[in-house]
């Protein structure tokens, strides 16, 4: 598994699953938050943007670095009942984004899946810089 | 119009010869084909190098802003 994986997973499955989904702070102390804190928060909003999560699934996107967006996706399969669970990386590459599954399956999308992505993040930045970092998304001008 | 029964069909003076060598390679129909795939692949091309380009730059943003609030010794600037 390779260490941008393994970051990925440790982000999402840690050694705290069982505490209470983190809230933004009213006072925004968030200096006093680790990276992993802000990623969930991140998260938090980047699970958002596909629409409703159903009950009992677990869906996760973030940004991990500069050039590298994680999917996660956990569900109940129906007809056996077992758990299952999806990481999807994309990477940023100079000759396009880099779609990566465990298992080593990977290709650079491109069309709908292209677009579909780009729309997420476009989304993702409008509402984490505002949401998270409390800053105007255009700008980058702190909020009042 | 390019001349699609020429031997010599450029693509946008990028020296990329279509025709190349034989005339009777490819008949009109098939050269007007292979001209519109051409320019549907630098459409393609065009549209993963714009998005791209764009998520790379809201990675860098978000991971930034990130950065700058777990280490006060980063400046946004």
């Amino acid at each position: 598994m390779s260490d941008v994986f393994k970051k990925a997973l440790k982000l999402l499955i840690g050694n705290d699953q069982a505490t209470p989904k983190l809230t933004m702070p009213k006072n925004r102390p968030l200096k006093t938050l680790t990276e992993r804190e802000l990623i969930q928060l991140e998260s938090n909003i980047g699970s958002e943007l596909f629409g409703p999560i159903p009950a009992g699934n677990r869906r996760e996107f973030f940004n991990l670095d500069p050039t590298t967006w994680i999917w996660h996706e956990e569900w109940i399969d129906v007809e056996t009942g077992k758990k299952k669970v999806a990481t999807t990386r994309y990477e940023v590459h100079d000759n396009g984004i880099l779609k990566v599954l465990e298992g080593a399956k990977y290709k650079f999308i491109e069309g709908e899946e292209l677009r579909n992505l780009t729309v997420a993040v476009q989304m993702y930045h409008e509402r984490v810089v505002r949401e998270v970092y409390n800053r105007d998304p255009a700008t980058g001008e702190k909020l009042s | 119009m390019p001349n699609y029964e020429s031997a010599t069909l450029f693509d946008d003076n990028t020296d990329v010869l279509l025709n190349a060598g034989n005339p009777d390679l490819r008949t009109p129909e098939q050269a007007r084909e292979l001209l519109a795939e051409h320019e549907r692949e630098k459409l393609a091309l065009k549209e993963v190098m714009t998005a791209q380009a764009y998520i790379r730059g809201i990675g860098n943003a978000v991971s930034g802003y990130r950065a700058y609030e777990i280490d006060s010794t980063i400046s946004l600037n």
